[in-house]
This record gives structure tokens, sequence and C-alpha cells, in this order.
């Protein structure tokens, strides 16, 4: 039945792939039919369909790998052949020819399976098997009952994403989250990457390295430790800038409020954003630039281009794939939130535009013990997250470029 | 298949054999002692203060360890938990059931919440089952607090509260600095105004008093926490004859920022903030920022815990600005803001202090209470309290209790008076000796201030009568999250300009009720008047 190693574990994928989901489906409808609990059932159902998934597409991904390998193996072998003279007949020439056996197979690829194998229990355990808690934000807020035998909200189950929605807290966490990660992405998306350009233009091999060196820095910094950086910079009488601003403009100046003024400190936020990250995110920059083939930037100049002239025609589409791979990642983020940084750097005066929809998670959830309404409100953000994702890959791919999926 | 069923039959006997021997050897106490050894997990704040022991294995910790194993042969373990963020974190170990057998916690809010998830243990059934057992928990605790929040209809005891010392009813005090006050030629204000002109007079005279450091003076100092930082200037704006019912309707805010009238203090430091005479950064600095400015001795006066200048010892304020500013440098406890009947209003609470509860995990319920009565006995709390003759205390001619700084040695306390392994007594708990053992139990500070400040905190007392409802369903499940906006209302209502205000504080208190606020008001009145026949208004606030 089998040809090969290669399609055995690609058939292997789907069959398994195929049963997952098959049999999320039939536990789904046994649950259903038990227990009467509908939430429950769809939300295991869907969360042990997408595991059995995870593991299919990997074991495809090893098939594809063999494949590959054998084809190659066998393209070698009729080179040789016909190096020697031996010519074998079209009609007899296979599209693969030589079999592995298992036993060659996982010779070779055993310890990739074994790496592979730890990540994947993390995810089983961490991601793929939480998700069933995932029906807690249909249920009433029972964190400690068994799950299928918490009963369902108030408004067949929307009791708290009518709450969350008619929460001003809520609204005003989620337009946050928009706009800050919408300035983050129009001033931060583009920082690596014009720093990159300009490392890359560097020719003084040292001074480079040392720069590279200075600008990873920040990243290693916590978001803690740059707050209070923050605070003794910028605070309104005791910062450092202030103190210097008041030298320079006179003592009865007022203060610039980088961080007690709504406005001043979102702008702070992104600032101080690209300041810790730039540097980090030009690495895959410049690992792609690497990959850009010295004999076009020679041909550019032969043919007259001057730097910026490389830069636009060469540089810029040699690094367009990453590009796009990674803003479509960043837009399905963009309802996403980070924690520690608007927590470290809010205050009492700024939580108007600093409250993100992590912090309202964190005092909803984790300070006021409203499991079921953190999980709705953290749901919410994962589905739009997904949308926005597959919207910006299918833009992506209509644009002509490989996308994530 | 006769091995088998007969391995099976086996098993199931030696089964029902542990079960039974389970469901006896509860109550099975001879001669007052476990015939067993049970072992439970108990509860301890750990402060993390600079130089301190660690609470789960100090001296302390190993006397109560080896106390209990030698009087009721339980296994006594420590389960360290922080104070601050201590709400959060029970929240987290209730979740994960892994909560001490006996745990305690400031809030109820997180009991209640998990009592409704099956995650707590009545403890009314035990209380009545075991009273006899419990001796000095019924003397030390007393009834009123066992079931101080006992529901009036299902008569479930989620939680009791601990008790607080006679000594340590005092809550807020007014200090500031004396020695400023000698040194422009002022008098100690007594009136809202003197108060403000004082305030000035620090703020005008930096240089007199600060010199090289004069842009470093702090007039009056707050943090973000507005309720309790500037508490008696927001009170004393608040009616004297309003009635306990209208106070209770209005009260679910512990920093009593829900009192009818309080806005008008609010007003008032938002014109001090205009004024510059109220630390400019507050907002944007924490407890500990603002504890190293005061250390530094650049504040001239500030609100807080009633005794707060003068605890820790060396490390304390009144200490440290001592070596920074010589030795006449001292805050003294004053009481300026006077209400509109001429009284210096201090709302203080009943004698109730922390909740102790028991988790749905505790299976050693009877060891649990043992150990609660263990730490109720008073000669317990003693012991903890001033730990070893000659390190820790002195005794005085006249049979009082000095406590000595025991820096530097394994006796060192962790808290004052150890207050986190006094599980059921926050405060002095000498008996006889408490009253004149009082004020020398703060180590380096001047006795006199120290009962200065108790009587300053005391006077014009007053205890909003409690009336025993059901929990308040609102509460539970808002009330952190109301905690945290009405900081943020508040502060933002003191740093904006005089012209701003109104709009400010109105569209935060809006805001505030909006989130839950008024549903609280409403449900305390509505069962307020279903118990207690009483009708309160529940629009003060907005009328």
């Amino acid at each position: 039945m089998f040809k090969n190693t290669g399609s055995k574990l690609r058939t292997v994928a789907k069959w398994l792939g195929f049963l997952g989901v098959l049999g999320a489906l039939v536990w789904a409808v046994y649950t259903i039919a038990n227990e009467g609990d509908v939430v429950n059932a769809i939300v295991t159902a869907l969360a042990a369909a997408a595991g059995s998934l995870l593991v299919a597409l990997v074991i495809h991904t090893f098939g594809d790998m063999a494949v590959n390998d054998e084809t190659r193996t066998a393209l070698a072998v009729k080179a040789d052949r016909e190096a020697h003279g031996i010519f074998e007949e079209p009609s007899k020439a296979p599209k693969t020819v030589r079999r592995m056996s298992w036993s060659i197979y996982m010779r070779r690829y055993g310890t990739l399976y074994l790496l592979l194998l730890l990540p994947i229990i993390f995810f089983l355990v961490f991601r793929y098997y939480p998700m069933q808690w995932i029906a807690l934000a249909f249920k009433k807020n029972d964190i400690l009952t068994p799950l299928w035998q918490v009963p369902l909200a108030k408004n067949n189950g929307f009791e708290w994403f009518i709450k969350a929605f008619n929460m001003k807290s809520f609204r005003t966490a989620l337009s946050n989250t928009l706009t800050l990660n919408l300035m983050d992405l129009i001033c931060g998306f583009p920082a690596p990457i014009i720093l990159a350009l300009l490392l890359n233009e560097l020719t003084f091999k040292r001074f480079k390295k040392v720069t590279q060196t200075i600008l990873y820095l920040p990243h290693f910094l916590s978001w803690i430790i740059i707050s209070g950086l923050a605070t003794r910079l910028l605070a309104d009488t005791d910062g450092m800038l202030n103190i210097l601003h008041r030298q320079i403009a006179g003592s009865g100046a007022s203060a610039l409020p980088f961080l007690s003024n709504p406005s001043w400190w979102r702008w702070t936020y992104i600032v101080l954003g690209i300041w810790k990250e730039a540097g980090w995110g030009t690495i895959i920059y410049l690992a792609a630039l690497t990959s850009i083939s010295p004999e076009l930037y020679e041909a550019a100049a032969v043919d007259g281009a001057g730097r910026f002239r490389r830069m636009w025609h060469v540089t810029l589409p040699g690094l367009r794939p990453t590009i796009v791979i990674l803003l479509i990642m960043r837009l399905g983020g963009i309802l996403g939130s980070e924690f520690d940084r608007p927590l470290a750097m809010s205050n009492k005066l700024v939580t108007d535009v600093s409250n993100v929809i992590s912090i309202y998670v964190y005092n909803y959830g984790l300070k006021s013990y409203q499991y079921s309404l953190a999980t709705a409100v953290g749901l919410f953000q994962s589905v739009v997250g997904v949308i926005l994702l597959v919207l910006a890959n299918t833009f992506a791919n209509r644009m002509g470029e490989r996308g994530i999926m | 298949m006769k091995r088998i069923l007969a391995l099976v039959l086996t098993l199931a006997m030696l089964a029902t054999m542990g079960l039974f021997s389970v469901a006896t050897a509860e109550d099975e106490l001879v001669d007052g002692k476990f015939a067993e050894t049970r072992h439970i997990t108990v509860d301890v704040f750990n402060r993390y203060n600079d130089g301190g022991t660690d609470p789960t294995t100090n001296v302390y910790a190993q006397y109560i360890h080896d106390k209990m194993l030698e009087k009721y042969n339980i296994d006594v373990t420590f389960n360290n938990r922080k104070r601050w963020g201590e709400d959060q974190e029970i929240g987290e170990l209730l979740t994960a059931k892994l909560a001490a057998d006996v745990s305690y916690t400031y809030n109820y809010n997180a009991v209640y919440t998990f009592a409704g998830m099956g995650g707590i243990i009545n403890l009314a059934p035990y209380f009545e089952k075991y009273k006899d057992l419990l001796p000095n928990l019924y003397s030390t605790v007393g009834e009123d607090n066992l079931y101080y929040q006992q529901d009036p209809d299902t008569k479930e005891v989620w939680a009791f509260r601990t008790m607080l010392s006679s000594v340590n009813r005092a809550r807020i005090n007014t200090f500031i600095r004396k020695d400023w006050l000698d040194k422009l030629g002022l008098a100690v204000p007594t009136t809202t105004q003197e108060f403000e002109d004082a305030l000035v007079a620090f703020r005008d005279n930096a240089e007199t008093l600060l010199g090289a450091d004069a842009d470093k003076l702090i007039p009056y100092s707050t943090t973000t926490d507005i309720g309790w930082r500037n508490n008696h200037i927001l009170t004393s704006f608040v009616a004297d004859d309003l009635n306990d019912e209208t106070l209770y309707v209005y009260g679910f805010d512990d920093r009593n920022i829900l009192y009818p009238g309080t806005k008008e203090g609010v007003r008032l430091l938002n014109k001090w903030y205009n004024m510059d005479l109220i630390w400019k950064d507050f907002a944007l600095n924490k407890q500990e920022d603002e504890d190293s400015l005061n250390k530094s001795g650049w504040i001239g006066a500030f609100q807080h815990n009633y005794d707060y200048p003068y605890r820790n010892g060396t490390d304390s304020i009144q200490a440290s600005i001592k070596r920074a500013a010589g030795e006449e440098a001292s805050f003294i406890a004053i009481e300026p803001f006077l209400n509109d009947a001429g009284v210096p209003r201090k709302f203080l609470s009943d004698a109730v202090d922390r909740n102790v509860f028991f988790p749905a995990t505790n299976d050693e319920i009877l060891a649990s209470l043992l150990y609660l009565d263990f730490i109720s006995d008073p000669e317990t709390i003693k012991f903890l309290q001033i730990g070893k003759e000659g390190i820790v205390h002195e005794v005085t001619e006249d049979g009082a209790y000095k406590i000595l700084p025991a820096n530097g040695t394994e006796w060192i306390q962790n808290s004052v008076l150890n207050i986190d392994h006094t599980m059921t007594m926050n405060g002095l708990f000498l008996g006889d000796a408490t009253a004149k053992s009082f004020s020398l139990t703060y180590a380096e500070v001047e006795p006199e201030l120290v009962e200065l400040a108790y009587n300053t905190a005391m006077d014009g007392a007053r205890i909003v009568k409690k009336f025993t409802l059901p929990a308040i369903e609102a509460e539970a499940s808002l009330g952190s999250a109301l905690a945290d906006f009405r900081d943020t209302w508040l502060s933002q209502a003191i740093v904006c300009s005089e012209a701003e205000f109104d709009s400010k504080y109105d569209q935060g208190l809006e805001e505030y009720l909006i989130m839950g606020g008024q549903e609280i008001i409403d449900e305390r009145a509505e069962k307020l008047q279903q118990y207690y026949g009483v009708e309160i208004p529940t629009d003060l606030l907005t009328k």
C-alpha cells in the first residue's frame, strides 16, 4: 500500500488528523447527548481537534522532509548512473526510486522526533489541555467545581460578554489596547528595519559590532527596571530631564509631563518601547540580509546605482518576505496586549489611557476573582486576533507574498 | 481467579479499615492529645523586612511548632505568604487548592467568592461541636468575632474575624514636624486653617528649614491611597449628625470615601496641590519612595497609621530624621481637622481584624481548631509578642514590658509585636500589663510621643454600629476593582486645576457608581430595610 516512508508518514498524518477531528466530533455528540452540556462539549472537542491537527501537521512535515530527501537521493543515484553511462528507459523513470525502511528512517530522523517531543508535550499540556476551560466564559464564576458540573451563566451563557461590553472600563481597555498597539505598529515596526538597513551599510566591522551590542542591551532589561529609570529621568519635579528643563527655561517653567499627562505618557510609552526592542528586532532582518546575493549589489553598482538606490532596489526587496511575515504576526497580535509593560509604566494619573485588556483581565480575573468574566474577555481577544491574522495573511497572499498559512 | 478474588477482597478490607480509622480518629484525643501525629499547614505573612528572619522557621515559628507537637501531637508547617498583595495570592492558592489548612486574609470578598464555589468550610457546626475544647479561642477572640460574619438566614460562617487588641483600635493620625514649627515660631495647629498656614510657612521658609536641600522640601505628603492617607481631612467634612444606618449604607469603602460630604475634603487637597503644598510627584511614586523622602527629613506633615513614624525601631522614620536632622527633629501627632460640630472625628472599626478560614482541602479540622486555640492562649501570645527577656524586652520597675531592638539576633520580630504569628490577636495583649507597657513597645521612641499618638487617634472616636446582614453580593464581585478605581479617580481630581475640579471629581464619582458603587449602595440599603426596617435614600452622593 505504501511506497516509502515519507508518504507513509504523510498518510498517517492525514488519518491522524481526520480521526482526531472525527473523534472530537463523536465525543462532542456523546457529551451533549449524555450530559447536555453543549458549551463544554464544543470547546473540549475544538481543543482536542486542534491538538490532533497539530500533531498531524508535525508528522506531515516530517513526511515532506523524508520525501524530499528520498527524491534527492533518487536523483543523485540517477545522475550517478547517467555519469557512468547507464541510462534508464524513460518509461521506467520513477518518481522516487528507493524505499526507505522504518529502521533506517528512524535512525536518520529519530533524534529530530525526540527533540520535537518536548515542545509537543509542552503545547499539549500548557496550551491545548487548558483550552477546555474556555468554557468558563459561558458558565457561572466557579473555578473549583469540575467544569461539566458548573451551570451555564445567565443570558444563555453570554452573561459575561454582555457584562464586559456594558462596562466602561472594558471599552476603555479595548480602545487603549488598539490605540497603543497601532501607535506601536506604525512607529515601532519600521524602526528595526531602518536600523538594520543602517547597520548593513556600516563598513567598519568593529564599530558595527559594538553598535549592535549596545542596541541589543535594553532588550535584556525588564520593564520594571525601565519604569524605575523612567520615573527618575522623567518625573515632573524630581526627574532629571525636568530638572535640566528648569535650569534652562528658568525655575518658574512648568514641568514637561512625560509621565503624568495622558497624551504625553502615550508617546513616552511608545518611545521607550522602541528604545528597548528596536535593536533586538534588527537581528532577524540582519539574518535575512545575509541571504541576499552580493552579486545583486555588484550588478546594481555596475548599473550605476548609488547607496540609496541599492537599498531601495536590492536590500528592501530582499527583506520583503521577512517584513511581511513579521507584519502578519504583529497584526494578529494587535488586540493582544503586553502585560508587564503597561503595568509597570502606568500610574494613577494616566490609567485612562494605559489600562489595556491584559490589565483589565488581571484586575478582574486575578484580583477580584471574576474568572468567568476574565475568560470571556480573553476569548474575545483571541477570536478577534485569529480573525485579524487570517485577514492579514489573505491580504499578503493576494499581494503575492508567502504568508504564514 | 480465586487468587484475584482474594486479592480484591483483601484490598477492599484494607481500604475500609483505612477509611474507618480516618473517620473515627478525628475525634480521638487521648488526654487532650492525638494518638497519632497530625500534620497541618498554617499561614504566616512574611513582610521581608531588612535584616528580618524567615517567619516560617525563625525562633517564634519553632516555638509554636514544638509546643503544638508537645501539647497536641500536631506537626505544624508554616505556609509563607507575602503580606503585600496577599489578597491576590490567596485567590491563586485557593484556585490551585494549595491554601494552608488554617488560612487568613484581609479580604473577605475572597473568602465569600470561593465559598460560593464550594472552596471554603462552613465553620459554624465545628464551633458548636468543639466549643469545649477551645476555651482560649472563645475567651481571647470571643463569640462576637467568631460569628461576626455569620449569615443571619443560613447561619453559615465562612470566616471569623480575629481580635484587634484594645490598644490597636486607633487607626490614623496627622503628623507634623514639631522642630520645624518651633524653628518658625509657630504653634501646634488646632484648626484646618492653622494647618494650612503651617504648610504655607514650611513652603515659604524652605531655606531656613532645609538649607541646601531647600528644593526638596515637601510641606505635605500623600500617596495615591488618598482615602487612607488623608482620611481625617476628608471625614472632617462629613456631617456629625449622620446616623449609623446612613453611614452603613455609604460605608462600603473602608476609606470612608463614600460618606456624603467628603468631596469638599478632596477639593481642599486639590487647592493645596495647586498651592504647591502637596508632593507634586505623589502619583508617580510608591509608599517606599515616600518613606525614603520622609526618612531623609524632607517632609513636613502627613497622615498615616496612628503610629507610622514610630514603627521599626532604628529603621523608623522618627529615628531616621533624628540621624538626618539632629536630635530635636521629631514628628508629633496633632488633630486640627474639626467637623461641623467642632469635633476631631475619627471613624474607627469594631475590634475586628483579619479573616481566618479553613479551605475545603482542610481534612484536619479539629487539629486546625486546636491550633487556633493554642495561638489564642494568652501565654502563647505573650511569648510571641515580647520574646526573650534581655534580648527582645526588659521588665521595668513597675512591672511593664519595654521592647528592645533585637537587631542582628535571631529574635528579631518580622512585624510589630509579631502580629503575623499571633494570628488571632493583632496588637499588644499582655493582660494587666498591657496599658503600662504599651508606650514602651516602640524601641527608640520616647513613650510620651507614643501615648500622645494613641490618645490623639482615639480622641473623637466613632464606631458605626454593626448590622447583621447577609453578605452583599455586589461587594464580592466588584470590591477590588472599585478600590483600584477609587485611587485613580481621587488622584486625578487632586492634580487637576481648581477650575476643572468639579467636573473631574463628578465624572470620576459617576464612573465609580456605574462600575458597581451604586449597586453596592442599593443592595446595602435594600437589605438594611429588609432586616431592620430602616429606609435610607440611595442618591445622597449624586443629589
